[in-house]
């Protein structure tokens, strides 16, 4: 999955929790299971600050109102990255839509 | 924060952290204390706060001063590392619980962990305030750092000196 760019979209309005999120990204991708164990894989975010954050920690409402765009990167991959070879490696993006904020994998 | 309108929904405060939708992979469980309460969702029980209230009180019931700490959520990020995480400050008692918290999230990151506080840690935890300057949060007293802090940094002890 990490270095493909899939045109699909979510719409965060219709999810209500990082659970159904998460839910939602694992059947898109069909790695039921892959995306909660955190062992494989770290999704992150950039915010409206365009800091990147993983995903998980704020309150979802928060989340929905300042994330941006999605990443998502394999754990080994966020233990080497750095600031300057973040936005170079290859990895799942997702953007978000300002207006729909809908996020677009 | 006052509210008028508030439903107390019967769960203790008092040593609450912020159970995250994900859990860590090395947790640091000794140094944790985590009693039953800890384990319930903190999104969930704000998000049911905020919802027994209908909204009507706004943003003024639960943002401090209307800036980026919403909930006493504040960002921390660890230089080296580009992934950054979030503190609610408000879930912790003292600068001890605060350092557990963070050795959970980015002690994987150094091989001795973090051991931020310790005199042999070669890792500092600064904070930048209300006024944007950068300050040693060991050097101030808990609530000093909860009422000021904006922005948590964890960086080596050498490199804290760059600041001034």
């Amino acid at each position: 999955m990490q270095g493909t760019a899939v045109g699909r979209a979510v719409d965060l309005t219709l999810l209500r929790s990082y659970d159904e999120l998460i839910s939602e990204l694992e059947k898109m991708f069909e790695i039921e299971g892959e995306l909660r164990s955190k062992d494989k894989w770290a999704i992150v975010f950039t915010d409206d600050e365009g800091d990147m954050m993983l995903v998980g920690d704020d309150p979802w409402d928060e989340f929905c109102k300042m994330a941006k765009k999605l990443f998502i990167y394999s754990s080994d991959e966020v233990k080497k990255m750095s600031s300057k070879s973040l936005l170079d490696d290859e990895c799942t993006m997702v953007q978000l839509e300002p207006d729909q904020r809908t996020v677009k994998l | 924060m006052v509210c008028d309108s508030v439903i107390d929904l019967g769960l203790s405060l008092r040593t609450i952290q912020h159970e995250p939708y994900h859990t860590s992979g090395q947790s640091v469980g000794e140094y944790r204390e985590v009693t039953d309460e800890l384990k319930s969702n903190r999104g969930e029980f704000l998000q049911k706060k905020h919802e027994a209230r209908n909204g009507r009180c706004g943003k003024e019931c639960w943002s401090n001063e209307g800036g980026r700490k919403k909930w006493g959520y504040v960002k921390v990020t660890m230089d080296g590392f580009v992934v950054g995480r979030k503190v609610c400050v408000l879930d912790h008692g003292g600068h001890s619980t605060l350092a557990h918290q963070l050795e959970d999230m980015f002690g994987m990151q150094s091989v001795t962990g973090l051991r931020l506080f310790e005199r042999e840690s070669e890792f500092s935890l600064v904070y930048k305030d209300k006024e944007g300057t950068w300050r040693n949060a060991e050097d101030v007293s808990w609530k000093e750092l909860v009422e000021n802090v904006e922005r948590l940094r964890i960086t080596r002890r050498n490199d804290f000196l760059l600041f001034f």
